[in-house]
């Protein structure tokens, strides 16, 4: 077990250019915690699985600074305590279930007992009991993964990097996948989960980074990251013969950044309650009836979104999000 | 954990030949050959198959039933069917090893075990081999109780086929390795190999033809010069004797006249066969230079017979097929044409053909053994070492 202080995954500078002269990663930052599930998410060819192929030594980084259990990054000897589930993954097809197992298991080091053992008890797990005399050349694709899944669990690792795991499972299989996640947590493990299900990754994960064009944009718990998306939003409504634009620029200055006003609803990105109070006073001392005030914040989704749209444009211009949306707001 | 990571590597290995049909027809194919070697016998002095006595005396060409199961086992089992029926068997089979083991999906979750990247592809390498390893063990062992039970010789040193026949293979193998790591294609891993394999056969064949021909035109000049030398002589003599008389006189001087062209043409022969000689051992010592980086696959398969098949033993053989042949060319040809036959360039009698063939194996057992492994095995290490650079650097 990793110190509780101890950083499983501590990368303070990580770079790729492939030899085509892709630049797949630049300057990558990244903290994993002990005992989290991580999830690393991004559009397509942001280089998620660069990164982890860097972890897993199977690919060179250009630029390195960064440790893995304390020991720096492509050292061989710290994955032994690491379990890896590939994207495309491919199995030779003459092995039969168990005995994919058991091979990874052995090339992991685990000793001959233990990999009996356990690989019934995961091949039970992932439902794949009644296979495991089957040659993989059979098994259907998310049969495949499902196998993936087992084989990466078969050294009890510490840390499990899973490219994509659910790619290619069916909904059942996705939700025992979840839950496999789930119990490892539970039994203090790490799991880094690369992946663009960003409901999968909404309901496991406690922090993720988000990966444009081979740059971390944002990373932190979910929660934090969707807490500077907080806000306030107010159902308003004014008198008969009232002007409601009129009557609401008295009560509040619309010219401030944090505000956002449209014919019935007005939205501030304040997220502290005590500091919306004075606004439901001017509201009201102006006389406009307040419907409803509702706390909303963004989904995951939307926080991926505008991270992915601005950094499509702009690599690492995600921090100017939200004052270029003030600007416009600013400019009605 | 080395242990276990290595017996895992070879583990698969084998499951993965075992997958394979080829393999099994193989293992088959070498059970035939093995059964064809017990069918041979010896029976009342003669060739036996099976139960028939064919008219082939054995006694008469040197040969004992041991010598005769020792030349079988190496000329015909190591010779032909190991090194080259069952050698292109393997390649064809594992030739695809190194290229499905690079395979995108396929490399990643072996990299990211806990194993150096250059000792996963030398054990990956090492289990390739496996096949060979495995076909020449059976068929050596098969091999070893046919001659113990038929030819009534226990012979351990038969065992010496394994490690020659894996380090045969691995001079190609590694050819295949190299190129299938370099295309991740098994279809260029193997024509490359066989081509590399025909480039090293012509040089083989050229080394062989040029060291014989070489020796025979050495025994022409050779017998051309006795032969100037007993004209020369018959001419003093006739020279001494030649008596008084018309009659005798002009005997004499015809056959004077006719030894004097026969003298010319001895001495065209020798001076044409010396030339011979010197073309024939530049270009020999040309086909030798171009050789000694490659490996020496032919030398390296003749260890066997060379540890085999004494120096004595082969006296006897050469010896005994010699006289035979011999013996056949006498009873056949009248001696009035065999001056007239040797006058033939290109021609030679069994004797000398028998003799020049002796004298190029002597050459090659003059080779030294750690010439011959000395250099191949240096050239497969030098081909690992660029293979295990690649795989070492690239990006899967
Ligand atoms: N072996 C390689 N050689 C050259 N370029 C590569 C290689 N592997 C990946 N790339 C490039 O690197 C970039 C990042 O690829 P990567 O596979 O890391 O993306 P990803 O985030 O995992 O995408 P996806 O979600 O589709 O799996 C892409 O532009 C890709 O084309
Ligand atoms: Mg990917």
């Amino acid at each position: 077990m990793p110190s509780e202080d101890q950083l499983v995954i501590d990368i303070d500078a990580v770079s790729k250019t492939y030899g085509g002269g892709v630049r797949a990663l630049r300057d990558v930052e990244l903290r994993v915690h002990p005992g989290e599930v991580f999830g690393l998410l991004g559009p397509n060819g942001a280089g998620k699985s660069t990164l982890v192929k860097i972890l897993m030594t199977i690919v060179r980084p250009s630029d390195c600074k960064g440790r893995m259990f304390g020991a720096p990054i492509g050292d061989k000897a710290a994955l032994s305590r690491v379990g890896y589930l590939p994207e495309h993954l491919r199995f030779p097809d003459y092995l039969t279930g168990e005995q994919v197992v058991d091979h990874f298991g052995a090339m992991a080091g685990v000793p001959r007992a233990a990999r009996r053992r356990r690989s019934a008890e995961l091949l039970e797990t992932v439902g794949m009991l009644d296979w495991r005399d089957t040659r993989v050349g059979k098994y259907s694709k998310g049969m495949k993964q499902r196998l993936g899944v087992a084989q990466s669990l078969i050294n009890d690792p510490d840390l499990v990097l899973l490219d994509e795991p659910t790619d290619g499972v069916d909904p059942l299989g996705r939700k025992e996948i979840r839950d496999i996640i789930a119990r490892m947590k539970d039994n203090g493990k790490t799991v880094f989960v690369n992946s663009h299900l960003l409901s999968e990754l909404e309901l496991i994960c406690e922090r993720v980074a988000i990966m444009v064009k081979g740059e971390v944009v944002q990373q932190g718990a979910i929660e934090d990251l969707t807490e500077a998306s907080r806000r306030y939003e107010f159902r308003v409504s004014v008198g008969e013969n009232q002007d409601e634009n009129a009557l609401i620029a008295q009560a509040i200055d619309l010219n401030d950044g944090s505000i956002e006003y449209t014919p019935g609803v007005v939205r501030t990105t304040v997220s502290d309650v005590h500091a919306i109070q004075p606004m439901i006073d001017a509201l009201r001392a102006r006389g406009v009836t307040i419907h409803a005030i509702r706390p909303t914040r963004s989904s995951l989704e939307d926080l991926f979104m505008s991270a992915v749209k601005d950094g499509g444009g702009n690599p690492g211009g995600v921090r100017n999000k939200r004052s270029r949306k003030t600007r416009k707001g600013a400019g009605r | 954990m080395i242990a276990r990571q290595t017996l895992a590597i070879f583990l698969d290995g084998y499951r993965e030949l075992n997958a394979r049909k080829l393999f099994w027809i193989a293992i088959i194919l070498s059970g035939l050959v093995v059964v064809s070697f017990a069918l041979i016998g010896s029976r009342d002095g003669n060739l036996s198959i099976a139960m028939w006595r064919t008219p082939l005396p054995l006694a008469a060409l040197g040969f004992t039933t041991e010598t005769l199961y020792k030349l079988l086992f190496i000329q015909f089992g190591v010779g032909f069917w190991l090194a080259w029926v069952s050698t292109i068997l393997a390649l064809v089979t594992t030739s695809g090893m190194i290229p499905e083991f690079v395979a995108g999906g396929a490399i990643d979750l072996t990299l990211s075990k806990p194993i150096g990247r250059v000792r996963l592809f030398l054990t990956k390498y090492a289990a390739a081999l496996l096949f060979v390893a495995l076909q020449v063990t059976t068929f050596t062992a098969a091999c070893f109780v046919v001659l113990g039970l038929r030819g009534g010789s226990w012979e351990p040193g038969l065992f010496l086929a394994i490690p020659i026949m894996i380090a045969f293979f691995s001079f190609l193998y590694c050819v295949s390795a190299l190129v299938g790591l370099l295309t991740r294609s098994t279809i260029a891993a193997l024509i490359l190999a066989l081509l590399f394999w025909f480039m090293l056969f012509i040089f083989n064949t050229a080394d062989a033809g040029l060291a014989l021909q070489t020796s025979l035109a050495q025994q022409r000049a050779h017998r051309a010069e006795q032969r100037v030398q007993a004209i020369e002589a018959s001419l003093a003599d006739r020279q001494d004797q030649s008596g008084e008389g018309i009659v005798n006189r002009i005997k004499s001087s015809v056959a004077e006249g006719v030894d004097n062209d026969r003298l010319q043409r001895a001495i065209d022969i020798r001076e044409s066969a010396d030339e011979d000689v010197l073309a024939l051992e530049r270009w020999h010592n040309r086909i030798l230079t171009a050789k000694a980086v490659f490996p020496k696959t032919n030398e390296t398969i003749a260890l066997l017979r060379r540890s085999l098949i004494s120096a004595a033993e082969l006296d006897d053989i050469y010896g005994a097929n010699s006289a035979f042949q011999q013996e056949q060319f006498e009873a056949h040809v009248p001696e009035d044409r065999r001056e007239q036959l040797e006058e033939h360039e290109s021609w030679a009698d069994p004797e000398q053909q028998s003799r020049a063939a002796r004298q190029t194996e002597a050459e090659f057992r003059s080779r030294s053994v750690p010439w011959v492994l000395g250099t191949s095995l240096g050239f497969e290490a030098v081909i690992l070492a660029i293979c295990c650079w690649i795989f070492a650097r690239r990006d899967f």
